[in-house]
């Protein structure tokens, strides 16, 4: 059975929360690569009787391609010599199921083939790479192409952009927008990105204050700050009709207290749709001279209120991670205190890049809290629909220890167990230690991990398993825990196509390419291409991807 | 078509700047002129003739030929080599890894021959900048041993001194001589370090900008100046050569001045800019690195990627482990330590120029030059990806012959 | 079981020979077919140790190895126990990243004994090394605990970037020798040409040199002369480029 034309697969328990279907045994019928209604009787089919069919997984949030996860890659040889990756044998390597294997390594950042082999074998088809500096997305895109199986898009970044600094100057929010609409176009992006708006040009400005302090600082101009980015950026993609909101990656990442600044974030675009990412990294209370505790609690009971805002949480696993972030004066922190190697990229008119590879270690006091706060977020969150699983891999740990994330979440005793094993130091008065019952429900994962973010991305054809949808499927053999479960499910199909079979990948055809490709007004063509002319490196005219405005 | 035609934003690969203003003007398939190239770029366009031919030993054959004789000399190879020279897109170098995968082989490039500095990147990481950036920020330059002019003729005009910025700064050069190695000769400031000394100098130098106090020596006493002029600008920018010429630097200079260029970022800012030559070279990294995890020195024996930046290629073509090499790109790029263990191996050789390649390859395919004739994507060598434009047609593709040689491999 | 495990190199290597399966603290749980078919690769191909060693004795943790290695890569890399005797040369990586045991090379040992593996952020992180012969570059480079001896000469970049332990140098130490090391002793009875970022402190009688000494003396049968385990040492400190936590001994004679 290759890229079947037809198949049913039967008799599995179905989770597909989007079509509210939850644990229903019944038939998934498939046809061309899409779900579809019902097959003819002679069909073939593929008996899932026992197991747990869902749509395939979709990450929104992870940094898989491009050069900033390239400059990472080449700063652990050390990683990548202890996790040798041998080219997976296809029982049909050159036929119909795609090219060749390749070789490659792993770590917290696999080569791009073993990236999407591994991601496969998770049962996820779908994978968001979250930062790409518009300068740099020509080479996102070429390692997107080496990377098989998972369909992928790439956010543009834009928080820390000068050309839309000029427009919020000027209050020109038409042309900031319009801006917008072409750089998404130009990188072949899907969504916009904000990271640290105003911090990271602050940093690259090379003279004291180095980074933001507030959502009112002036950044170059007293009428750019934080705030001003943020509600431009937020209207642009909204006035846009992206599928995806604004995705925001909030100022002072990391910093104690930095909680208040996320909940006047979100006050700041109360009313509008945003999606604020790996909120763990932005929920800790206390304060530069108070130390550091959780502040969970209270973003999260803000995100619960609001039906406009989304968020995924960023959790922490303790072991091996890299941090690596547009946040460039995070990097610097994260160096100058913890002695470790250190990647900072200053990027032209746009952006930066600091990259320090870390381990969180269950010992550590700091690590304990944002491991705690992470699962506080989840376990305190009430929609799940807004809430999605993710690690900010590898920021947060490897994609690889979703299937462990998702034990904590199931599995109340476990949970507790672990809860014993951290330093809690600073966890005093945190929910979590006061005792959180709250255990996931299979159909509630499926939300987090498939249906949530597909919703939220407004990929209408993933993340669910009504007719119309992508044959993108799941399923899982029960028995075990829930982390064994969902580390190796024993069927993946991508498009139709069995790419995983008795838990083996089996074929590995290359995945689609996500963009949008937004209206704009090309008046702002002519000055921008005076800008470039008179502050780029780069030719406007050599600045898009091929083809793509 | 018109006899005569301006190709416009074109991307030069003769040294790293990889200029993409060039407008080739274009006659009859050939190149007339280079506009806006400087004599490195113009030499590099030529004129745009390449050979075009397929040969096995001294005859001329088809391509088809030729590559059937190429797959079975590599396919029998116990200890094949794959190489990795310059001239050549990203979408060929992709195509090359994966031969070198299937194959099992070694794979290499001319980074290699930096290992030392590729290893000090991977201790310690870097602080980079983007070119445009340096334009934009640095109010001091400190040209480290090395005059662009010569090898880089551009990269003032273009990037780092002369055009103006965002911040607009008054810029400050300042020429380090190290030994032989000169800075730019028109310098606002000049500093004189002893060749002996350079390591200890920039050892000094990140002491200081660690606030640290040392005894006086007179031989450093010029680079404990210049280290506290650094650390009063607003933002560095230190150039180095990557790539020296002449005799091998002390392999802790490239450590060296990475950890000052850091140590630079807690008082001001620094970035260091790495000047690189053309050719791509700067993609071969990088395609390595996504492809295996590791940018030079790769060895798939053992069916996935190992690292070997003590023993690649030039070790063990010099000690007679490999018994049959596939040299892809400009012949003539492959660095004399490996090219002269070349004439007594079996060879095939993909790229411009193959056919007229030194070591008399077994196999020789000529294609085009990856920016004249070929498309794709190029890297600067500070990691900024750019579209390659071809002014002229001609010889099959890098990229087509690769993929058709790849076709011809059967997995061992 | 035997008092000690005996691999003899059959006949000299023409190319490299990975041998990282050669760590004695696995050999105790292992017989002589079973040590004879340890993974080792040659010229990139995978091979068996017993393709190039005659085995003699089995299940011991003392394991000595015997011919001319230099072309033998990562001899007791990564051990964390046991006793390594190589009798001849040793390639590089001998004891890399090493954590416990001890390891002898009687002979010329090549680069980065001790040392990390490329980008690792520490080298060896505890055992001992004895070379009783010239040590290649990087000898002890990014060591976090542990003590390494040469007899004689030492590479260029002994000890860099060490983090802290110790390195006894007999002979002429290479250039570079203790660059950037942030903690850590580096002990020079040769030359030494020290890197410009370190600074004189004092000039003492260390105590915890005369015990090292002594240590060496009995444990390791090195000839240490009395004059040296009593004698007065410069103390430079650094490297300053870094922490400045580490120190350079120079003997300065009786």
């Amino acid at each position: 059975m290759m890229r079947a034309e037809r198949l049913r697969i039967t008799g599995g328990t179905v989770y597909d929360p989007a079509n509210g279907v939850a644990s229903v045994v019944g038939d998934v019928c498939i046809e061309d690569g899409k779900v579809v209604t019902e097959l003819p009787t002679g069909a073939p089919r593929l008996d899932a009787s026992g197991m747990i069919v869902m749509p395939g997984g979709v990450d929104i949030h992870s940094h898989i391609a491009g050069s900033s996860v390239n400059h990472g890659r080449q700063l652990q040889p050390e990683e990548h010599a202890v996790d040798p990756v041998p080219a997976p044998r296809l029982d049909d390597p050159d036929g119909e199921g795609g090219q060749p294997t390749r070789s490659g390594t792993g770590g917290t950042i696999p080569s791009t083939f073993t990236t999407g082999y591994r991601y496969a074998g998770l049962g996820y088809t779908t994978a968001m790479e979250a930062a790409v500096a518009p300068l740099f997305a020509r080479h996102a895109h070429a390692e997107l192409d080496d990377t098989p199986i998972i369909d992928a898009g790439l956010f543009a970044l834009l928080g820390n952009d000068e050309y839309l600094f000029r427009q919020i100057a000027a209050g020109e929010g038409a042309r900031a927008r319009d801006y917008a609409a072409w750089v998404l176009r130009a990188a072949g992006a899907y969504a916009i990105k904000v990271v640290n708006p105003g911090g990271v040009e602050l940093w690259k400005r090379g003279a004291p204050p180095r980074n933001v302090t507030g959502l009112d600082d002036p950044v170059g101009s007293t009428a750019v700050t934080p705030r001003r980015i943020l509600e431009t950026l937020t209207n642009a993609g909204n006035e846009l009709g992206l599928p995806h909101p604004v995705h925001i990656h909030c100022n002072a990442l990391g910093q104690p207290g930095n909680a208040a600044t996320t909940l006047e974030t979100m006050q700041t675009l109360a009313g509008r749709r945003a999606h604020f990412t790996h909120l763990q990294f932005h929920s800790y209370g206390g304060g530069r001279d108070k130390g550091w505790q959780s502040g969970a609690k209270d973003v999260i009971e803000y995100v619960n209120a609001h039906p406009e805002v989304s968020v995924d949480v960023g959790q922490v696993m303790f072991g091996p991670a890299t941090t690596l972030t547009a946040d460039a004066p995070v990097g610097y922190l994260l160096h100058a205190s913890s002695g470790r190697k250190w990647v900072n990229v200053d990027v032209e008119l746009e952006t930066g890049c600091g990259i320090v590879p870390y381990v969180y270690k269950e010992k550590a006091a700091v690590a304990a809290l944002q491991w705690a706060v992470g699962l506080e977020l989840f376990l305190l969150a009430t929609d799940p629909w807004r809430v999605v699983l993710s690690t900010d891999h590898p920021n947060g740990g490897s994609f690889l220890s979703y299937p462990e994330l998702i034990r904590l979440l199931m599995d109340r005793a476990y949970r507790d167990e672990q809860i014993k094993r951290v330093n809690a130091k600073l966890l005093k008065g945190s929910a979590l230690a006061d005792g959180l019952a709250r255990e996931y429900t299979l159909n509630e994962i499926a939300i987090i991990t498939r249906a949530g973010p597909a919703r939220l991305l407004g990929l209408t054809e993933k993340g669910h398993l009504g007719p119309g949808a992508d044959a993108d499927v799941t399923i899982y053999a029960q028995g075990g825990d829930a982390a064994t479960m969902f580390a190796t499910p024993r069927y993946v199909l991508k498009g139709g196509t069995l790419v995983v079979e008795e838990g083996q990948l089996r074929r590995a055809p290359a995945g689609r390419r996500l963009a949008v490709r937004p209206e704009y007004d090309d008046a702002v063509l002519p000055d921008l291409k005076r800008y470039f002319d008179q502050y780029a490196s780069v030719s406007f005219e050599n600045y898009p991807c091929a083809g793509s405005v | 078509m018109s006899a005569e035609q301006v190709v416009e934003h074109v991307t030069c690969l003769g040294c790293g700047c990889a200029c993409d203003d060039i407008a080739p003007l274009v006659r009859q398939n050939r190149i007339v002129e280079a506009r806006n190239a400087c004599p490195l770029g113009r030499a590099w366009f030529g004129d745009g003739t390449v050979p075009q031919e397929a040969r096995v030993g001294a005859h001329t054959v088809s391509l088809e030929a030729a590559l059937t004789h190429a797959a079975t000399i590599l396919t029998q190879a116990r200890r094949p080599l794959v190489y990795l020279a310059a001239e050549l897109s990203c979408e060929t170098q992709r195509a090359a890894v994966g031969i070198a995968d299937r194959l099992r082989a070694v794979l290499d490039s001319a980074t290699s021959e930096i290992a030392a500095a590729v290893l000090a990147a991977q201790r310690r990481g870097r602080v980079a900048a983007t070119l445009g950036e340096l334009r934009q920020r640095a109010d001091l330059v400190v040209f480290w041993g090395v005059d662009p002019a010569e090898r880089y003729p551009r990269y003032t005009s273009r990037y780092a001194v002369a055009p103006g910025g965002l911040q607009a700064p008054i810029r400050t050069v300042v020429a380090v001589d190290v030994g032989g190695h000169r800075g730019p000769g028109d310098a606002d400031a000049r500093v004189i370090i002893s060749a002996d000394v350079e390591v200890d100098a920039l050892g000094v130098m990140r002491a200081i900008a660690r606030g640290h106090a040392l005894p006086d020596v007179p031989a450093l006493r010029p680079a404990v100046e210049l280290a506290r002029r650094m650390m009063q600008a607003r933002y560095v920018a230190l150039v180095h050569d990557a790539e020296p010429d002449g005799t091998p630097a002390d392999p802790d200079r490239a450590e060296g001045l990475i950890a000052l260029a850091q140590a630079l970022n807690g008082p001001t800012r620094c970035a260091l800019s790495t000047l690189r030559a053309g050719g791509n070279r700067s993609g071969a990294d990088a395609v390595v690195t996504w492809q295996t995890g590791f940018p030079c020195a790769v060895d798939f024996g053992r069916g996935y990627p190992s690292y070997r930046p003590h023993d690649g290629a030039a070790a063990l073509v010099a000690r007679r482990e490999i018994d049959a090499t596939l040299v892809i790109g400009l012949p003539g790029s492959v660095p004399e330590s490996v090219a002269r263990g070349l004439a007594s191996v079996a060879t095939v050789a993909i790229g411009p120029f193959a056919s007229a390649a030194a070591f008399e390859p077994a196999v020789a395919v000529d294609t085009g030059v990856a920016g004249i004739h070929e498309g794709g994507m190029a890297f600067r060598m500070d990691d900024v990806p750019l579209p390659l434009r071809p002014s002229v047609a001609g010889p099959p593709a890098a990229a087509v012959v690769v993929g058709e040689l790849a076709t011809r491999l059967v997995s061992p | 079981m035997s008092d000690q495990v005996v691999l003899t190199l059959r006949a000299p290597l023409a190319h490299r020979l990975e041998a990282d399966a050669i760590v004695p603290d696995r050999f105790p749980a292992l017989g002589a077919r079973a040590i004879a078919a340890l993974p080792v690769w040659y010229s990139g191909r995978p091979a068996a140790l017993g393709d190039f060693f005659t085995v003699t004795g089995e299940r011991s943790e003392r394991v000595l190895v015997q011919g001319d290695l230099a072309w033998a890569v990562g001899l007791g890399a990564g051990m964390v126990g046991g006793e390594l005797v190589i009798e001849g040369a040793a390639g590089r990586d001998a004891g890399a990243a090493m954590a416990g045991g001890v390891i002898e090379i009687r002979g010329t040992a090549g680069d980065n004994a001790g040392g990390a593996l490329p980008g690792a952020s520490r080298g060896m992180t505890g055992g001992e090394i004895v070379i009783r012969g010239t040590a290649g570059v990087d000898t002890g480079a990014r060591m976090r605990r542990g003590l390494i001896a040469v007899t004689g000469d030492a590479g260029q970049g002994t000890g860099r970037g060490m983090i802290a332990g110790t390195v006894v140098i007999f002979g002429a130490a290479g250039s570079g020798t203790g660059r950037w090391i942030k903690r850590g002793s580096i002990v020079s009875f040769g030359a030494l040409v020290r890197p410009a970022s370190f600074r004189y402190a004092c000039t003492y009688r260390p105590p915890h040199i005369r015990l090292l000494l002594r240590y060496l003396a009995t444990r390791h049968s090195l000839p240490v002369t009395e004059s040296q385990i009593a004698g007065r040492y410069h103390r430079y400190s650094g490297d300053l480029a870094e922490l400045g936590k580490g120190e350079i001994l120079e003997w300065a004679g009786a």
